[in-house]
């Protein structure tokens, strides 16, 4: 079967727009991601070394008596997220392993160069209390005045670096 | 009879002797899941067999019955391990006693190897027994050539056998907590169907890992999906007959329905493990999309999550903390 | 006010949790869909050849924005219970820099990279590995970082109220600001895209009127809501209702869903042993003013130390019913905490007050019921048999 085109990018957004709606509805808050991750990184850490990671004095919050680590509603919905992200791919027939990565970029630079961008995101969304879902999608939608002064940095940031890693999208 | 007093001669539950009945951990969960994954394998493969009339087509299907042994055995293992007097585990097998689940479990955990045997045996082509009989000392060729003989003569019916040991392995996993009354959250008829349901769906998984031909493909994905069907139907069941059955019942209930287990029995078992793989079969069928392996990744990560959660929501329900 | 649901406590946690994974669900669908599961699609935003990026984000900010403002304005959404980021203008700008910079050298952000794997990239694998070392690397790194982490601390700062403007007129202002983005960046997709030999975007215009012209809809009704007379709430001087340890350790085991306990008592405090379910807000009248924004849905009992001779000015904002707790947490832990003493001869009054009293002992401290003193009770000569309730069929 061939690939579904992608939705028209205003409709997708608007469609966004009603999931963020909806949870702000529900829940009284909207989405997020990167806290999810940084759980999950904190529980791989905490099989190695429990108690360095329990006295930390960032990870501390995570833990302590009736809590889990991993019991936190980012976390149950970036589970959502992968199984949305899974049905969407297989229905659209573009579910499929491979790399993104331009034409002229070796698949080593593009690996390598992703994980040194996911350690300066991970770093940065710790920094700025979350990422693009949940500081600048949601707190934006809200009204926040810090989360807009991140959306606008977010795209600064990333229009100064991108010419200096052009061969790797080309 | 009082709540406090039923649970200390039922299950030593009470302040005095084990404060919790927290004592069956990750051993009893592997042993559930791999039990659960043989039966289904064993009434899957054997089926097969059965209606399409024809030994298995791949090449990957023949060894199935072995393979399925060698799990069954790191269950027991798992099992073995759980026991808290390991040298007498043979002692099992001294005596039978038809009103104990356990001595009817243990039973038919053995009844599995010798069908299992005389269906992998008669599985096989001519050329893997020719490397078998190279490998067999002479004593007890014989032997050995009587077992084929057999093996092949009586295929139908062995076939037949491993259906219904499969059958009863499945329900014997679920049966096992169900006949456990002071557990509220096992305090269900269902549980059995349930897990020989979840036990032929996860079979179903193992084997859709395999690299099979197409046609056996497209019938395992058919059953597979009735499997999750019917355990979808038995879990509204199962949440009928608690929500009907008085206080202790509805206190179940409520462990799945807001409690501590709502979030991970929904969201692990019913959404990642029997919606979206449904949803994913249906999908492959209905736009003749490829065959993924994310599928029956995510059937077996939903089937290992129902037993654990079950298992550690049942320990948690007791009598002591109704009302 | 019936939105947002959850703060009136409709449902637990738990089911909570469960909401957030079918709205993860719907978000990740969506996400893929909108073509986000693709680093290149994701890349292409900051070369200025499809700016799928920018339309996707600004339409969902746009719909919820306007969505909340419209809601609020004809009265069916609290936005007092509506989380916003607390702002940290120094980490989040430095932190906004760093994360645009990782973006385009890795090709996603934390969300897309989630779908990226979904949808079965390795490079988001690569990249969702370095997002969970770069966490960890700030996490051990925090002590130097603490004081620049919580540099340029605001509070809530939502922008309408900064402006001192109603919310369904900032939305307006956001619509207006994203149709002129929408359109801009279409210029530039058709400079740039070319330049660099891809196809301009397609981009019909039916889609960009309907979506543009219902998000001025919205936005105008919103503006429309604000004529609709205000509801204030009603201040009335609340006399505050007193209650004593037993009764309300009673009401607490009978609907705990009725009741806000809120804990007055420094954090060290309270952390030692407070009543369950007890939310922990402070001292001051920050804390007091936590407690005021709960829902009116509960009644609300705070308590402190000992007895509060009243409760302080903050609280009694909260538009319910408020109690106070006779003798604070002395008498909870004397009444409630402590196995109750039988007396030699009871009355039948007495002995039922003992009755309750050892139970919500036992519910409270774990402690067997049956281990207390059983004297005090008077012993019916043959065990009267329990009438059995229902049941016919």
């Amino acid at each position: 079967m061939p690939e579904r085109p992608f939705w028209n990018p205003y409709v997708a957004g608007v469609v966004l727009g009603l999931v963020l709606l909806g949870s702000f509805l529900v829940m009284g808050f909207g989405l997020g991601s990167s806290g999810a991750v940084t759980r999950f990184a904190a529980f791989g850490a905490h099989l190695v070394a429990p108690k360095t990671v329990e006295t930390n004095a960032y990870f501390s919050q995570y833990y302590g008596p009736g809590k889990h680590v991993l019991e936190d509603w980012l976390v149950f919905e970036v589970l959502g997220v992968f199984l949305g992200g899974v049905l969407g791919a297989y229905s659209a027939g573009r579910l499929k392993l491979g790399i993104e990565k331009g034409q002229r970029a070796t698949t080593a630079q593009r690996l390598f160069l992703a994980v040194v961008g996911g350690v300066l995101m991970g770093f940065a969304a710790r920094l700025a209390r979350g990422c693009t879902s949940g500081q600048a999608l949601t707190g934006g939608a809200a009204l926040s005045l810090g989360s807009w002064v991140f959306m606008m940095a977010v795209f600064t940031g990333g229009y100064l670096v991108a010419p200096l890693v052009r061969r790797e999208w080309r | 009879m009082t709540p406090q007093f039923l649970e200390t001669v039922t299950t030593r539950a009470n302040a005095q002797i084990d404060p919790s009945l927290h004592v069956w951990g990750f051993e009893i969960t592997i042993y559930l899941f791999l039990g659960g994954i043989v039966a289904g394998i064993f009434i899957l493969a054997a089926a097969l067999e059965l209606v399409s009339g024809a030994r298995p087509l791949s090449r990957f299907l023949r060894p199935v019955p072995f393979a399925a042994l060698a799990l069954l055995s790191v269950g027991m293992l798992a099992l073995w391990l759980d026991l808290e007097h390991r040298l007498w585990a043979w002692r099992f097998y001294a005596v039978f006693r038809p009103t104990s689940p356990m001595s009817w479990g243990a039973w038919i955990l053995w009844l599995v190897y010798p069908v299992g045997l005389a269906w992998g045996l008669g599985s096989l082509g001519s050329e893997e027994r020719g490397v078998l009989r190279r490998w067999v000392p002479g004593v007890l060729r014989s032997a050995f050539e009587g077992i084929l003989a057999f093996a092949d003569k009586r295929r139908r019916s062995i076939l037949v056998a491993a259906v219904l040991v499969g059958t009863s392995l499945g329900l014997y996993t679920g049966l096992l907590l169900g006949t456990m009354p002071s557990r509220l959250a096992w305090n269900s008829a269902v549980l059995g169907p349930l897990f020989l349901a979840s036990g032929v769906s996860t079979g179903a998984a193992t084997l859709l890992l395999l690299r099979l031909d197409d046609a056996e493909r497209k019938t395992l994905v058919r059953w597979d999906a009735i499997a999750i069907g019917v355990e979808l139907v038995l879990i509204v069941l199962l949440f009928l007959g608690w929500a009907t059955s008085g206080e202790a019942g509805r206190f179940a209930a409520h462990s799945f329905l807001g409690g501590p287990y709502t979030a991970v029995f929904w969201s692990l078992v019913v959404v990642m493990g029997l919606l979206v793989p449904l949803a994913m079969e249906f999908l492959e069928s209905r736009r003749h999309l490829r065959f993924v392996v994310i599928v029956p990744v995510l059937i077996l990560a939903g089937g290992l999550a129902l037993r654990w959660i079950l298992l550690a929501a049942g320990q948690a329900s007791s009598f002591r903390l109704l009302p | 006010m019936t939105f947002p649901l959850y703060p009136h406590g409709l449902f637990g946690t738990y089911a909570g949790l469960l909401v957030g994974t079918l709205v993860g669900v719907a978000f990740g669908f969506v996400l893929e869909r909108a073509g986000f599961g693709r680093a290149r699609n994701l890349a292409a935003q900051f070369y200025l050849t499809d700016l799928r990026v920018l339309k996707v984000m600004f339409s969902a900010i746009v719909t919820a924005c306007v969505g909340m403002a419209f809601l609020a304005g004809i009265g069916v959404l609290d936005l007092a219970l509506i989380t916003v980021p607390e702002t940290f203008l120094w980490p989040q700008l430095v932190g906004g820099l760093l994360l645009g910079a990782g973006f385009i050298v890795s090709g996603y952000c934390p969300g897309t990279g989630v779908v990226a794997v979904a949808s079965g990239n390795l490079d988001a694998v690569a990249a969702i590995g370095g997002i969970m070392a770069g966490s960890l690397a700030f996490g051990f790194g925090y002590g130097p970082l603490e004081s620049f982490y919580k540099s340029g601390a605001m509070g809530v700062v939502r922008i309408d109220r900064l402006l001192g403007v109603p919310i369904s007129v900032v939305a307006a202002a956001v619509v207006a600001m994203a149709v002129g983005a929408f359109l801009g960046g279409e210029k530039l997709e058709a400079i740039f895209a070319p330049r660099q030999g891809e196809l301009v975007p397609a981009s019909p215009a039916r889609v960009k009127v309907r979506v543009f012209s219902g998000f001025a809809v919205v936005a105008a009704l919103a503006l429309v809501a604000l004529a609709l007379p205000a509801r204030h709430a009603v201040l009335a001087a609340k006399p505050e209702q007193r209650i004593s340890a037993v009764a309300l350790a009673k009401d607490l085991v009978a609907s705990p869903q009725s009741w806000w306990v809120v804990d007055l008592r420094p954090e060290a405090v309270a952390e030692k042993g407070r009543l369950p379910g007890a939310i922990v807000v402070g001292p001051e009248e920050k804390g007091a003013a936590a407690a005021a924004n709960l829902a009116a849905t509960r009644k609300l009992v705070i308590y402190s130390q000992s007895d509060l001779a009243a409760p302080p000015e903050g609280v009694k904002r909260f538009a319910g019913e408020i109690y106070v707790l006779k003798g604070g947490y002395d008498a909870w832990k004397a009444e409630v905490l402590t196995a109750p003493r039988a007396e030699e001869n009871p009355t039948a009054a007495q002995s039922a007050d003992f009755k309750v009293r050892l139970a919500l002992y036992a519910r409270y401290t774990g402690a067997a019921s049956t281990t207390g003193p059983a004297r005090s009770e008077p012993r019916p000569a043959a065990p009267a048999a329990e009438p059995k309730k229902g049941g016919g069929c």
